[in-house]
């Protein structure tokens, strides 16, 4: 019974990593006095603030349109309530509304690393497997083309 | 069977365990150590195979007649497959929202859970039972709107209606397997008496009964959806616990009339800090910053000051080893006009009255001399006429409401210091309920939850007279006084707990192995 438990959340958990189309997604500095909280890295997306002007409203799940660029970084490039039925998207819930912005997470704003670990920012790109569902799992962290354990 | 299984135990079998916990630490050492660069499958495997392995030794242990090693392996297979839950998703980097944690804590619960009734475990009940406790927190405030870092918007009325729905749960549940003369019905038993406890140790802090339902009576929809599935779990297992329990004779009907009158007591005590919660506050001023949109930004009818909304662009630089790229971003706010936007005489006097702005001769510049010197009478504020008053404070538009938040103290007000006493007198007839409880159905543990919680209320209330009464003269004399209550107080609730737990402790000898 345990080991059903494990195993469906173990599934639940990879299913993006194995059905999931890879993305490069660029990083936004998401604190500019301290990124690591503990030992897991804080991750902010460009496509974490997003520019709209429309009714949504704080705790909407929202489906992100992207669209890769000639340096092969999947950009936004609109956002639907609905969930579309082809194209590169990922799903995200809109937790803060300011103004004309707004801040949406999408589940894959940590990484977790080594204790003691420090991390320079700047020039990092997340590898993302996002699946036919919008679903998000980080793959593996780049700065300056190199992996980051 | 006990008796053969000490027979066997040795000073050489003792080294030899001793030896095989250090190797088994060794290795575990070894692994935790180099975790990060085991690849992720290997992880799992290890992580399965160390849950399959404590179980399995657990159980053929317990074969061979070794109950205690066995029963705490099992335990401990219980806690690896926790460990391993939140491990996996530490693996996959999966988010640590409230929400997410409160799925893992899910998932961990039900697992030990079933595992304590595969294993006939209580160890791993017990367990089972602490991760609900957090995970039933974890899911109610993950499903506030407001999210438990912004301040208790929503109160905490709703969070302990789920300790009193969740008591009234494992009540049930203990009344269902006492029924049946199960060993498990200690165990909820004890959890029983925790939630009722805990609910009515919180309610007894004078701090928090402005807090707990500062809306009114109302419960965030999503909590409340969340509270009414306990609710209806809770009556379910109650009413079968009870109609089983009295078939079978294990409970008289006066326990049901003593039970439900305690419910009625707690209902009436948590519906009534509606009286008096959301009543006390502050009721300040509005930021011009607190509006977010433009026409929002534009009507707002503040009696002392103008907002405007302003855009402009902004440069955000981003930090990298000292070569700094820029990027512009327009920005839209809506700000507090000031005088000194107001640059001569002529435009000074045409700045809106509200702002009762002046020209300064001496600086020569535009100023509201009243806004450099803020008074501190709250009564003449345009806002702080209305503290303590919530609805009138509301019903400015410009106004905003914070909760009070305690440090009320002894400026209480008779509403406030009436329900309080009532809250501690509940408390205290919460903790003599559970010792009674304790003795009649022979359970030490029961007593002495009873009896830590006395002790937790004495201190926190002396702890809470000092804090009120701090600044009256012989705080010296406070403190001996204090003192020799609690060490005489002490010594006389030690000997009165001795007493309770050996008329406790002939407890019926197929229970006597846990609890």
């Amino acid at each position: 019974m345990l080991f059903a438990i494990i195993v469906g959340f173990i599934l639940y958990s990879s299913w993006p990593l194995i059905t999931g189309k890879t993305i490069i997604l660029e990083t936004r500095p998401y604190d500019p006095f301290d990124l690591i909280r503990g030992n897991y890295l804080q991750i902010g997306y460009e496509i974490g603030q997003i520019s709209y002007q429309g009714n949504l409203e704080e705790g909407d799940i929202v489906y992100v349109y992207l669209s890769e660029d000639d340096s092969g970084i999947s950009r936004y490039k609109d956002i639907s309530l609905i969930k579309p039925k082809s194209g590169d998207f990922i799903k995200g819930k809109v937790v803060k509304i300011r103004a004309n912005t707004i801040s949406v997470e999408y589940g894959i704003e940590q990484y977790f690393i080594e204790r003691g670990t420090r991390v320079e920012r700047g020039n990092m790109e997340v590898e993302v497997k996002v699946n036919s569902f919008g679903q998000g799992r980080i793959v593996r962290i780049t700065k300056d083309g190199k992996q980051i354990d | 069977m006990g008796n053969v299984g000490e027979e066997k135990t040795s000073f050489g079998e003792i080294v030899a365990v001793i030896g095989a916990v250090l190797i088994a630490v060794g290795v575990a050492w070894i692994i935790f150590k180099n975790w990060n660069s085991i690849h992720d499958i290997l992880k799992v495997l290890i992580l399965l195979l160390a849950i399959g392995v404590s179980y399995g030794v657990g159980v053929l242990l317990r074969i061979q007649d070794y109950e205690k090693i066995g029963n705490s392996l099992i335990v401990l297979g219980g806690l690896l497959y926790i460990l391993s839950i939140f491990l996996i998703a530490q693996i996959f980097d999966l988010s640590t929202s409230f929400q997410v944690n409160s799925m893992l804590l899910l998932l961990a619960w039900i697992g030990v859970f079933v595992s304590a009734y595969i294993f006939n475990s209580s160890g791993n009940l017990v367990v089972a039972m602490a991760t609900f406790l957090f995970w039933a927190g974890f899911q109610h405030f993950a499903l506030l709107e407001s999210g438990i870092f912004s301040g208790f918007d929503d109160g905490i009325g709703s969070f302990l209606l789920v300790l009193l729905v969740v008591g009234i749960l494992f009540y049930g549940l203990s009344l269902w397997h006492h029924s049946r003369d199960n060993k498990f019905a200690g165990v909820y038993r004890w959890w029983t008496g925790f939630y009722f406890l805990a609910f009515a140790y919180i309610m007894s802090f004078q701090m928090f009964l402005p807090g707990i339902w500062p809306n009114g009576l109302i419960i965030a929809s999503k909590s409340f959806v969340f509270i009414a599935i306990l609710l209806v779990l809770a009556f379910l297992f109650l009413i079968v616990g009870m109609i089983t329990a009295l078939n079978r004779k294990k409970l008289e009907l006066k326990s049901v009339f003593v039970f439900a009158g305690g419910l009625l007591l707690m209902l009436i005590l948590i519906i009534s800090a509606s009286a008096i919660s959301g009543t006390l506050g502050r009721c300040d001023e509005k930021s011009c910053y607190d509006f977010n949109s433009q026409s929002s930004c534009n009507s707002i009818d503040f009696p002392d000051k103008v907002c405007q909304w302003k855009a402009e662009n902004r440069t955000v630089y981003s930090f990298e080893e000292g070569t700094g790229t820029n990027s512009m971003e327009k920005i839209s706010y809506c700000t507090e006009s000031s005088c000194f936007d107001f640059k001569d005489v002529t435009a000074c006097a045409t700045a809106s009255s509200k702002m009762k702005c002046s020209w300064n001769i001496e600086r020569s510049r535009c100023e509201n001399p009243r806004r450099d010197f803020p008074g501190y009478d709250r009564t003449i504020e345009s806002c702080g006429q209305y503290d303590n008053n919530r609805d009138s404070c509301l019903s400015q538009n410009y106004c905003g409401w914070t909760v009070s938040r305690g440090g009320v103290g002894r400026d209480a007000p008779l509403g406030l210091w009436l329900l309080w006493i009532f809250a501690n007198i509940m408390l205290l007839l919460v903790i003599l309920a559970v010792i009674g409880y304790g003795v009649w159905r022979h359970s030490p543990r029961l007593v002495n939850l009873g009896i830590s919680f006395f002790v937790l209320g004495i201190i926190t209330r002396y702890i809470g007279f000092i804090m009120d009464y701090w600044d009256y003269g012989g705080l010296s004399l406070l403190f001996i006084v204090g003192g020799i209550i609690l060490i005489v107080g002490g010594w006389l609730i030690e000997r009165w707990r001795r007493n309770l737990v050996k008329k406790a402790e002939k407890q019926e000898k197929k229970f006597q192995d846990y609890w």
